[in-house]
Order: structure tokens, then sequence, then C-alpha cells
């Protein structure tokens, strides 16, 4: 199965689209596809956790891809590892990497839209669609 | 809904309520010909998805640069009446809250210039952080953060970053009131800690600019620039605290319509009403970015001017390195307008769009590579556009189409070629923001001129640019 890919969307920044054969490795595929985004991909010395709860499972993934925006600035880290553990509304996440370098730096992504956003329940297991403002 | 436009003269398109059921006002769209072309349908459908918000205020306007964006297009203009249901919206002023341009000038000719800009663009590069994972190098603790945050420019003056005359060449004076921390998530505090003094990536910028044409003497004498002088222009915005105000209110203000009953056509004009807890909590975090994106490009502008001191060998005073102006264009303001024949508050939201008040500075940024423009506001713009004009290029290509379109390297040559030289964190944001990605700045000031929305004062052409 393949993690993601990025669809021409000629007017939207960045679209992606992300699988999983589960909601736990949709989450982890649709990170990936940001932080691709974001940074090459760098070693994974120094981790990052938290835990997240919403309403249901799209607001999940927003407020996920969201915080792992804000946690990569705040600690300064670019990410390239994902382990997250959803159980209902509930998530509980793990992102490691390493020390930020603008030379391993690609683009800015400034946040998560709700411009096409959703998850669908497809044959193989989930999908989800992400558009970021760039 | 382009075939729908009703042309009102070389430079204005209406786009009637009548064309989609739920419309409550026309769309307007201020454009000339070759303008409009570039616009696409996809951003013309969405002023009609605006018109539909309760309490809009006739007309929503696009500008001549509008392209599609999150919501409101990019290039857009939509005001609320407070005292009829309207609504406040994060999607509306955009993720990046104030992002917007500082235009200083200097006494240095472009001969004076070219001779070290070589070394000019390499410390400025190495002063300014900039790039995606690039480091800050202020910290702020909780106290200062506070007080950024409520008074902006006027904190940081205190705290000597700049002279009073940056605060009066600034939009607000670079201390918007009403803004109020508390309202601002604890998240959004952590991530403004470090950023302050940043350029960001993206479309952001430092430019060094020659003066090329001087339109309107009077004006150009009156803010300090002269045909054949060096200027420099910084366009940033508040960095990841604006980007995390506004996705935390998209999520509340989607909540809060749900609540408020305001059926949303596009989920990203997620807003709740005016005078509602979550429509007046969001407008004081909202103020906050400003504030914050105010002092970040002060902040840039002191360290810029160090940077002359020490490759000029000449204090900056006397080297002339006054603001010309610094403004937002990303902003939800409330503003006194004519509204049916009287004068009442209204919020209006630019979003890619500048203020263009009467006889004050408006800075329209060209793409990499071309030019880029000071204005003067108008008072035609007062009854036209809600006194607002446009902000920039807009693009044409996505990013995606622009790195298979251009390469960074072949981007970077042809600016050498041009004797600019260009200096990036890395070589995709080049083709990302090859000039081949954005439309035609001159036809876009072309339109804004022509239609008295903003005047031409002066073209500024680029020497040098840091992207970030």
């Amino acid at each position: 199965m393949k993690e993601y890919e990025f669809v021409d969307d000629l007017t939207s920044d960045v679209l992606f689209v992300a699988y999983g054969k589960d909601v736990n490795e949709l989450f982890v595929n649709s990170a990936k596809a940001m932080f691709d985004i974001i940074c090459e991909i760098v070693p994974a010395t120094e981790e990052v956790s938290f835990e997240i709860e919403a309403k249901d499972l799209e607001n999940l993934l927003y407020l996920y891809l969201s915080r792992l925006l804000a946690e990569y600035e705040i600690n300064e880290l670019f990410f390239s590892e994902f382990q997250v553990e959803i159980s209902g509304n509930k998530l509980n996440a793990k992102a490691l990497g390493s020390e930020a370098d603008p030379k391993q730096g690609k683009t800015q992504v400034k946040a998560v839209t709700m411009y096409k956003f959703g998850i669908k329940k497809t044959d193989e297991g989930y999908e989800a669609t992400v558009s970021c403002d760039i | 809904m382009k075939s729908k436009l009703q042309k009102i003269n070389e430079n204005m398109w209406r786009l009637p309520k009548s064309v989609r059921p739920g419309m409550r006002v026309d769309a307007m769209i201020l454009a000339n010909a070759q303008a409009l072309d570039m616009i696409e349908n996809e951003a013309i459908e969405q002023l009609t998805n605006v018109a539909m918000l309760p309490g809009v205020v006739e007309p929503v306007m696009a500008m001549p640069d509008a392209h599609w964006g999150y919501g409101l297009p990019m290039g857009a203009v939509g005001a609320f009446d407070p005292e009829n249901e309207g609504v406040i919206s994060s999607g509306m002023t955009g993720f990046d809250i104030n992002c917007g341009i500082n235009l200083v000038r200097t006494n240095l000719t472009p001969k004076e210039v070219q001779a070290k800009l070589r070394e000019l663009v390499d410390e400025s590069f190495k002063t300014i952080p900039c790039g995606v994972g690039a480091k800050g190098k202020l910290h702020l603790e909780k106290d200062d953060l506070n007080n950024c945050l409520k008074d902006g420019m006027k904190w940081a003056l205190s705290k000597g970053f700049g002279v009073q005359e940056d605060l009066d060449n600034t939009e607000e004076g670079g201390s918007m009131a009403g803004g109020d921390p508390s309202k601002v998530s604890e998240l959004a505090l952590k991530r403004a800690k470090k950023q302050l003094g940043t350029l960001g990536s993206g479309n952001h910028f430092l430019e060094f600019q020659e003066v090329a044409e001087v339109y309107d003497q009077e004006m150009a004498k009156k803010w300090g620039i002269e045909k054949g002088k060096v200027c420099f222009m910084v366009h940033c915005g508040s960095r990841g605290l604006g980007h995390q105000i506004a996705t935390d209110y998209l999520k509340i203000h989607e909540e809060a319509a749900k609540r408020y009953n305001i059926i949303l056509p596009d989920r990203q004009l997620a807003c709740a009403p005016i005078n509602s807890q979550e429509g007046q909590d969001y407008y004081k975090a909202m103020v906050c970015a400003v504030n914050y994106s105010f002092t970040n490009r002060l902040v840039i502008t002191h360290w810029m001017r160090e940077v002359f001191e020490r490759i000029f060998n000449k204090r900056w005073q006397e080297l002339g390195l006054q603001t010309v102006y610094g403004l937002a264009h990303n902003i939800c303001k409330k503003e006194m307008h004519i509204i049916n024949g009287q004068e009442k508050e209204v919020y209006v939201h630019r979003k890619g769009a500048t203020r263009s008040f009467p006889d004050i500075p408006v800075l329209i940024a060209g793409s990499m590579g071309t030019s880029s423009w000071l204005l003067k506001g108008t008072k035609e713009a007062m009854t036209t556009t809600f006194g607002s004009t446009a902000h920039g290029a807009g693009r044409v290509l996505s990013r995606k189409a622009a790195t298979q379109k251009y390469a960074g390297g072949a981007v970077e040559r042809e600016m050498i070629a041009k004797g600019r030289i260009v200096k990036a964190a890395n070589m995709r944001v080049l083709a990302e923001e090859a000039p081949g990605a954005y439309k035609d700045v001159d036809a876009i000031i072309e339109t804004v001129d022509s239609a008295n929305v903003s005047k031409k004062v002066a073209k500024l052409i680029p020497m040098g640019v840091i992207k970030g």
C-alpha cells in the first residue's frame, strides 16, 4: 500500500492523499506526507510526546497535524518518524527527529486547512485528504 | 461564473446576487481586461460564497491580483456590519495574520550598493534568520511577550528597537488597540517566544531595490523617495503565532457557526457573529498577532540598519535608513465607511489586500525579479473598495506546478544574468517563487492606478533578494 501521494490541485498550495490499513497508520502516513513538504528525512535522535482529544476522527487528524506543526517550531526539531495510538477520540503521539537545520528545510507549512479535508473508509482501510497552506 | 460578469467600466465588473440563490449582496471585481483574464473562475465562485454570509455589506470585492484562496480569495475584501448580524472569520483574514510589507529608504545610490551588494546580501542572510527551521535570536519571557502582543511596536521601542518615526510611519502606529493575550492559546504563545525577528519562508523576502521611476514628485519627496536611490523591502508576517491563532479559531468558529445557525457555503469560511464571545475573542487574539507582526518587521529593520552600518561604515541615520511605511495585507479591522449614505463602523476583512486611505502610502510587492510599487491611497478607494487596493502579483501556478516547470538553479542564473543577486535557504523555494509562477504585477498596478483606487508614486526594481 502506498503511504501517501501529492496531488496537483491547481488551486491549492499543497494537497496530499494519505493511506493506511488502520487509523493509526493513516495518521502516521499523513504526518510523513506533511513533513515531506517541510524537510528532508532526518535521523530520529530526539522525541516529543503529546496527547490530543477531539470530538471525532476528522477533528483528531486536523488537531494532530496542526499540533505537529506547532511542536516542530516550538522544539526547533524536524520530524521524520511518527508513532500514533488512537483509542476512541483520544490520541497518544510521539514524533521523532533531530535539530532543525535550514539546509535540510524545504517549504514552510503555515497551516492545515479545511479545504477538501476529510477521511474516507475504503476497501483497503482508510484514506485522508489534506491541503496545506504554504 | 465568469461569463455572468457585467461590465461596469474598463476596470470594474459586477457579479449580481441573482447569479446564485442565497447571495445577499453583489460581488464586484476590480480588474482591467488583462487582470480579469488572470483571475480563475474558482476565485470568482468563492466571492459568491462570501456574499452568502450574514451581515455582509455590499459589495464583496475582488482586487485585480485575486486568486483562489482558502475561503475568501487572496486579493479580496469582505466588510461586515456588526449591527446586522455581521460575522468575523478567521478563514477570511487568512492563516498569516498581518502578513505585510515594510519599505525603508536609503541615501545610497545603486552604484554604491552594487559595489557591495554581494557582501550586503550575505551579511543580511547571516543576520536575519530565514528559511524553514531557522532559529530566532530573541527569546521572549512571558511578560515581554504579553507586552509585545498588547503594545506591538511601542513595546519594541521601549526595548531599544527602532525609533518613534518608525511607529509614525506604520499602519495603526504599529500598535493596534484591543489585543488581549488571554485570548491566545498556550500553544500559540509558545510558538511566538523564539520567532520575533525571523523572516519565515515561502513568498516572504527581503529585497534591495532601486527607485527606477517616480510618478508623483510631491508625494515621493514627502516620503523621502528619490529616483536613483536604493530602498529595501521586508515582506513577512506573524509567523507561528498567527498561524496557530488562525488554526485555533478556525475550529472555534466552525463550532460557533453551528451554534448560531450560520450556514457555511465553504468550511474555510468558518465564522462567528461579530458581537458574540467567539467573534470578539478572535478579534482580540488577531490583534495580538497583528502587533507581533508589526514588531517582527521592526526588529528585522533594526538589524538591517546594523547590517548597513557594518557594510558602509556609517551610522544608519547618516545613511538615511528611514521607514517609508509599514503595512498589513492580511487583517480584519474596525473602520468607519459610508454604507447606504450613512457613516458606520464595519469590520473589514482584507485578505491579500492593502489599506488605501487618502494620501497614505500603499506598498505592492511584485514577484521575485519583477518590480514592486509605492503608491498613494485615494478618496475614490473609500467609496469603491472600502479603502482597499491590491497587495501583490498573485500566483498563477501552484507550487508543485512551479517546481515542475522551473529549476531553482535556472531561476538563480536568470537573476544573475539581469545583474541581480538572489540568496535562498534552499533552491526549491526559488523554483516555487519563480517570476513565471506569478501574474504580471504591472497589469495589476495599471488597474488600480487607472481606476483611481491607488495612484502610482514610484516603481522599485530589485537588485538583490533574500528568500527564506
